[in-house]
């Protein structure tokens, strides 16, 4: 029941972002309606960011408890951040092409990001490959280690002034965006915040169905 | 219309990009989530289980000569 919910709620407030995007907000200047881009690129990249670290929170969790619980959640979520940083490149690029006039760069702050990418790749093949108890510890580790890249991600066009722009909002922002534009770019996070959780609760259900059904097969094998 | 510039296609499509791959993992989630549910009604719960419900074939009569036992091979 939570969790419809949570996929209505945020299929709602989607809604009103699309509107917000198309009809509420102006094209950025020297940008034009590519600069629109923008309100979903940062808003599902820090959300990416959170994905992150609670996979960071959840492992940390799991390797002290060893209780599956966090195990489940780290993945779920590790998962969701994977599919939102595949986004976040694939607007980013273009996003980049008409401003930049390339698809891509080796900028700092891409390069870091497609790390990041194949850190979370690595980190759900671990955790799909090898074999428990092994699997969701070697993964947990994993989990811990590819977060320390999330930081670097965030500071890499603050720290190294090259083509991508500093950060848009949050504290490290050079010049805080008008009120229209900060109030589009929080409503689109929350949308995507919601959706996240969504994704990651529906994710975490189908885990554990998954675990449930496996030992009742061993409880039966076990008595056969 | 929207009024949109030149640029509309790379937003249009950065945008259209966007739903297909959240909409197209969230019904990946679903139809695994009720693949899973659907097997779990089908499947008897471990409480329900009896020797029964087994369908293994019965220990059937053989003809054939043990090859070997604990006495060695059997001779003519």
């Amino acid at each position: 029941m939570a969790t419809r919910v949570l996929g209505w709620t945020s299929l709602l407030l989607l809604a009103v972002t699309t509107y917000a995007i198309f009809f509420v907000a102006r094209p950025v200047s020297g940008e034009g309606d590519a600069g629109r881009i923008v309100y979903f690129h940062v808003p599902i990249s820090l959300v990416a960011f959170l994905a992150f670290f609670v996979v960071f929170a959840a492992s940390i969790a799991y390797l002290r408890t060893a209780n599956p619980r966090w195990d489940r959640l780290g993945r779920a979520s590790a998962e969701v951040g994977l599919v939102l940083t595949t986004l976040v490149l694939i607007t980013g690029s273009i996003w980049a092409y008409p401003i930049w006039g390339t698809w891509w760069s080796w900028d700092p702050k891409l390069t870091t990001t497609l790390i990041l990418w194949f850190m979370y790749l690595a980190y759900l093949m671990v955790r799909s490959y090898a074999e428990p108890p092994r699997g969701p510890r070697f993964a947990a580790i994993v989990g811990i280690v590819a977060f320390f890249d999330v930081p670097i991600v965030y500071m890499s066009s603050y720290w190294w002034r090259t083509l991508h722009p500093p950060p848009a909002i949050g504290p490290l922002a050079e010049a805080q965006p008008s009120s229209t534009i900060s109030q589009i770019l929080l409503l689109s996070m929350l949308a995507f915040v919601l959706l996240y959780a969504y994704l990651v609760r529906v994710r975490i259900e189908i885990e554990e169905a998954e675990s449930e059904q496996t030992f009742r097969g061993e409880v039966v094998g076990a008595r056969a | 219309m929207l009024g949109l510039d030149h640029y509309a296609p790379f937003l249009l499509s950065a945008f259209g990009i966007t739903i297909v791959v959240l909409a197209g993992y969230a019904l990946y989630l679903w139809s695994r989530l009720n693949g899973v549910r659907r097997r779990a009604t089908r499947t008897p719960s471990g409480d329900d289980y009896s020797g029964r419900n087994v369908s293994a074939a019965a220990p059937r009569a053989t003809t054939a000569q043990a090859a070997s036992s604990a006495n060695g091979p059997t001779r003519p």
